[in-house]
């Protein structure tokens, strides 16, 4: 990691039961945001990344998130930070208003979609996923992301979102068919 | 075609195989430091006015700010540590009396469709802000329904809708005070003394949407008989808090037209800009503050030293703060130099070099800091 020395706050001598980087102060509050940057810093720009759908936007809003986060992080005003930055990512990259202009120019997928895939290949591997995803509702979108990119279970999606299971299924469901109908169009293609 | 439970088990294994792979570890701390820096500059900007309410609460200090290595080996020909001794320098609020008041509205701790409310008193003039708290498509928390309402101490009451700004379709309050956290949607009502108004002026803050933006600054003046219009001012990205000058308010926010003039949104640095609420208009009185200017040159200059290879938009800022000191010759003199001795180089996509110091000339200049 660049030798970035973060401001004194009150990061001395915050001596908990942390672990990892969720309420990590078991190396005190700013060596916790620190490590959060590094443990936490690729999962949340894959997220930023799939809601925004460009690789420098998701790497700016990760780091916004980051930089919210420190003032209330060092006053000691957030118990659990990686849900904390989950939740100001996913609610930067939701307000994105130039998605589909920047879907437009994406380049930067890791793996180019795969035209034909074996019979056991993943059928999802003809799509690309950033386009599919862009054209989608944000609510939707966002329900898709948490659920089969996060893994997030629909209660805890719920409570996260602050809807109703019920709303969070019907996302996830109308998000899935709208997807699973570009799949057969591609199949017919 | 599968099943679409065998199709959802398959998507999360294509949506890691397509994300690509983030080098958050060398880029993530150096992009945060420098929007902590800037987030943090406007409340450090109000400590300089002496109110020290605002100092304790700062989490931040400046010089801790300062601890990297330096990247580049020039001293600037004005030394921004050591530059003009302010001609004026603001009175720090005396006694008890602060210039503003401002009251909390956390929206995110507040169920949807819940109602809200929040007041703020200031001499004779009591304002209240109630909606319903909603929560937009993009998940903002807004307030639906809007409605302001003011009180004065003789018993006559005003109130009106607060409608959303012009480049959003609903109201999502954003703070307007130095409030320790800094926390979003807080302290967005406000009430503020202004020269030429001799009641409280009601200052709104409220947010457009968007990662980046924009903060619009509402200031509706009050009388005895009604209110008067709302004067908006879309201060865009940095966004804005009320500080004290004396026994008048202030309004202390950043330039705008820097994000993304010299670099990326999160390398770019917007230099200080200060307002004054005066007969019904946002007057720039920048100039009016240069002890403000002198130590936000000072920050931009360090941010500029210690990142060697991306600091080109701090550097800007730094030039623009040093031509409002009356300084800009001395400035350009430095960047001159720093330009001889190979010192500009920048990200890939924005001029560096000669096209940068040949750019920054033109924006200083179509935005009014300096001719050359």
């Amino acid at each position: 990691m660049r030798a970035v020395t973060y401001p004194a706050g009150r990061m001395e001598g915050v001596r908990a039961n942390g672990e990892g980087s969720g309420s990590g102060t078991a190396l005190g509050r700013g060596d916790a945001f620190e490590t959060a940057m590094v443990v936490d810093g690729q999962k949340l720009a894959r997220i930023a990344f799939f809601l925004c759908g460009d690789r420098t936007r998701a790497e700016d809003l990760v780091a916004e998130a980051f930089a919210r986060a420190w003032p209330k992080w060092s006053a000691g005003r957030i118990d659990n930070l990686a849900p904390y930055l989950r939740r100001a990512v996913v609610n930067l990259a939701a307000k994105e208003r130039r998605h589909r202009l920047v879907v437009l120019r994406h380049d930067e997928r890791a793996v180019a979609p795969t035209s034909s895939p074996g019979a056991d290949e993943n059928l999802w591997a003809r799509l690309d996923l950033v386009r599919v995803l862009a054209s989608l509702p944000v609510s939707q979108r966002v329900a898709v992301v948490l659920r089969y990119l996060e893994d997030m279970t629909e209660a805890d999606m719920a409570a996260f979102l602050g809807v109703s299971p019920g709303t969070v299924k019907s996302r996830l469901a109308r998000g899935l068919d709208a997807m699973r109908a570009q799949l057969e169009g591609a199949d017919d293609a | 075609m599968p099943e679409r439970d065998d199709l959802a088990q398959q998507l999360h294994q294509e949506l890691l195989r397509q994300a690509p792979e983030f080098d958050m570890r060398s880029s993530l701390p150096g992009k945060v430091s420098a929007l902590v820096v800037r987030h943090q500059r406007v409340r450090m900007t109000l400590a300089i006015l002496g109110a020290a309410a605002v100092i304790a609460a700062v989490a931040i200090p400046l010089s801790s700010l300062r601890s990297a290595p330096l990247g580049h080996r020039i001293t600037p020909a004005t030394s921004p540590t050591s530059s003009t001794t302010p001609t004026t320098s603001p009175t720090p609020p005396t006694g008890a009396s602060t210039p503003y008041a401002c009251d909390s509205l956390d929206l995110w701790s507040t169920p949807v469709g819940s109602a809200v409310s929040t007041a703020a008193t200031l001499g004779r003039v009591t304002a209240t802000l109630t909606g319903t708290r909603e929560t937009t498509p993009s998940q903002d928390p807004a307030l639906a329904q809007p409605e302001l309402s003011i009180a004065l101490a003789q018993g006559a009451t005003f109130s009106e809708p607060v409608v959303p700004p012009d480049q959003a379709n609903v109201v999502i309050p954003w703070s307007m005070a130095p409030s320790p956290t800094g926390a979003a949607n807080s302290d967005a009502l406000c009430l503020a003394d202004f020269p030429g108004e001799s009641l409280p002026v009601v200052v709104i803050g409220l947010e457009t949407g968007g990662a980046h933006c924009c903060t619009v600054v509402r200031a509706i003046t009050v009388s005895t008989t009604g209110l008067g219009p709302v004067v908006a001012d879309d201060v865009g990205n940095p966004g804005a808090s009320l500080g004290p000058d004396g026994s008048h308010a202030l309004i202390v926010t950043a330039d705008n037209a820097f994000a993304y003039a010299f670099a990326s949104y999160a390398e770019s640095s917007m230099p200080v800009k200060v307002l004054q609420f005066d007969h019904g208009t946002f007057d720039d009185v920048t100039t009016q503050h240069p002890d403000l200017v002198t130590k936000d040159a000072s920050t931009w200059w360090d941010v500029f030293d210690q990142n060697t290879g991306k600091g080109l938009g701090a550097l800007a800022a730094w030039v623009a703060d040093e031509c409002l000191l009356g300084q800009g010759t001395s400035a350009w003199t430095t960047v001159n130099e720093l330009q001889a001795q190979g010192q500009l180089s920048g990200l890939a996509g924005w001029p560096t070099g000669a096209a940068y110091v040949q750019a920054l000339k033109s924006f200083l200049a179509l935005h009014g800091y300096c001719s050359s």
